[in-house]
């Protein structure tokens, strides 16, 4: 009884603040309640960049009077189908607007 | 063979020209004396001409294969020599036969003397046995077709048997036969530079001649090497004795310093182009044996308690992986800086252990009547004799 009372008591003093330890060490993050932390967000690296270069660079968005035509063309286009009937409806008029009021 | 006989012929003929000259002129003159003391004119010596035809036939007839023509081919250019009439024809002649190869020569001179000069090995009568007369050639002769193995062989029974005790003095030994100039002394190649120096300038003063100086320079030398040889002698000669002697090498291949092995995995991604940064490069993996560590059985446990999975109890083997910065230098640097913070926070269970074990004795203590009242008598008895004087 009494050397098994101590041996427990040696180990349980052994194993103080394991835990703490083990996350200060390895870096780890406790969470002894189990709510919900932002750390798993924070953790991760930065990968803005890595998105963003998923498509090549366009050359033609550095000269200005390529830009320029483009928009020029896009007016016109748009002109057209304004005068033909076939332009963009006007607020409140449209597929998505008709279907919300039913 | 035969051509180069003829050019040294030739020669020969002309060396016996240019010594026998003065001697024709000697042996005309008393004749000319006599024949004046006489008053009748000298007949002159006629010398038989040999003309280009028979030459000719005669050196045709030592090619087709007549040796015996040699002497009188000699014979016939020593007359034309003497006459002097042919030559423009004679150095015609030997222009031509430098051009003209020979084809039949005669070996047996040349191996006869290769013979007598150098001896080859024994001709084996029956190669189909090749493998006995090897067999017994390395039976009569232990050095015969040696090869590493043998040599190994060789070596090892030399350590086994003390007779070389040390490989390193063994290997200083062939480095001092492969630079064996530096192997005297300082003090001797000092002596010797200022012996030669000192009759150099005596030379060149002129108070000594060359050849006196080298023979004093020569007895010297002489003496040098006897009291070198004495040196020597005056030394101990190793013992060698019979029994097995274990090897002494002094330096050994452990690398310096102290502390446990760490052994490092990284990985290495040769990719074409300057840049060398991979990210399979950045992966540092850690491993120590952690007995090596010389941890007590309380902060052994409190280590597995830390590390869990990390630690692999077969190989008794700590693993500590990092990947968490961008470089593998900085990641084996947060590897290293893990393990020692393991170490240092493991090494903490001996004083929480002793903490425990004491808290635990006073307890007991604490609980036990008989001691709390002798410890209650005692603490009066003191405080009266603390008042006594008061």
């Amino acid at each position: 009884m009494a050397s098994g009372s101590l041996k427990n008591m040696l180990s349980v003093a052994m194993n103080q603040g394991v835990v703490e330890a083990r996350a200060r060490i390895f870096g780890h993050q406790l969470n002894p309640t189990g709510m919900k932390t932002p750390h798993k967000l924070l953790r991760m690296k930065l990968f803005g960049e890595k998105v963003a270069q998923w498509y090549p660079h366009d050359i033609k968005k550095d000269d200005p009077l390529v830009m320029a035509r483009q928009e020029q063309e896009r007016l016109s286009k748009l002109e057209m189908l304004k005068r033909r009937g076939k332009g963009p409806p006007k607020k409140g008029q449209g597929r998505r607007a008709a279907k919300r009021n039913k | 063979m035969r051509r180069t006989l003829l050019r040294n012929a030739t020669l020969y003929t002309r060396n016996l020209l240019h010594q026998s000259a003065p001697a024709f002129d000697a042996s005309t003159r008393p004749q000319l004396r006599l024949f004046c003391s006489n008053e009748t004119p000298p007949p002159v010596p006629q010398i038989d001409d040999v003309d280009n035809k028979e030459l000719k036939a005669q050196i045709e007839s030592y090619f087709k294969g007549d040796e015996q023509v040699l002497p009188s081919i000699m014979e016939t250019i020593l007359k034309r020599k003497l006459s002097g009439k042919h030559e423009d024809t004679d150095d015609e002649l030997m222009e031509e036969l430098r051009m003209r190869p020979l084809d039949d020569v005669d070996d047996r001179d040349f191996e006869s003397d290769f013979e007598n000069i150098h001896d080859t090995d024994e001709e084996i009568d029956d190669l189909y046995n090749a493998r006995d007369v090897v067999m017994k050639r390395m039976v009569k002769d232990e050095y015969f077709n040696m090869d590493d193995k043998k040599w190994d062989d060789i070596v090892e029974d030399g350590i086994k048997h003390g007779l070389l005790r040390d490989t390193k003095e063994c290997e200083e030994i062939l480095e001092d036969m492969l630079s064996w100039d530096k192997l005297l002394p300082d003090e001797i190649k000092q002596k010797v530079e200022v012996k030669f120096n000192e009759l150099g300038d005596m030379c060149e003063k002129g108070e000594l001649e060359p050849e006196e100086a080298y023979e004093q320079f020569k007895k010297f030398e002489d003496e040098i090497v006897a009291e070198y040889l004495d040196k020597m002698e005056k030394e101990e000669a190793p013992q060698f004795d019979d029994t097995t002697v274990p090897d002494k090498k002094k330096d050994l291949d452990d690398p310096p310093g102290e502390g446990p092995i760490l052994r490092w995995q990284t990985r290495v991604v040769f990719a074409p182009g300057g840049d060398a940064w991979h990210p399979k490069n950045r992966k540092v993996k850690l491993s120590v044996t952690v007995k090596e560590l010389g941890l007590s059985k309380y902060q052994f446990r409190r280590l597995r308690e830390l590390v869990g999975k990390r630690y692999h109890p077969g190989r008794d083997e700590l693993t500590i992986t990092s990947e968490r910065f961008e470089h593998r230098e900085e990641n084996r640097k947060d590897c290293l800086r893990t393990l020692l913070h393991l170490i240092e926070e493991a090494g903490k269970a001996n004083k929480l252990v002793d903490d425990a074990r004491s808290s635990y004795v006073k307890e007991r203590l604490r609980a036990n009547p008989a001691f709390m009242e002798r410890l209650h008598a005692k603490s009066m008895r003191l405080r009266e004799s603390n008042q006594v004087p008061a």
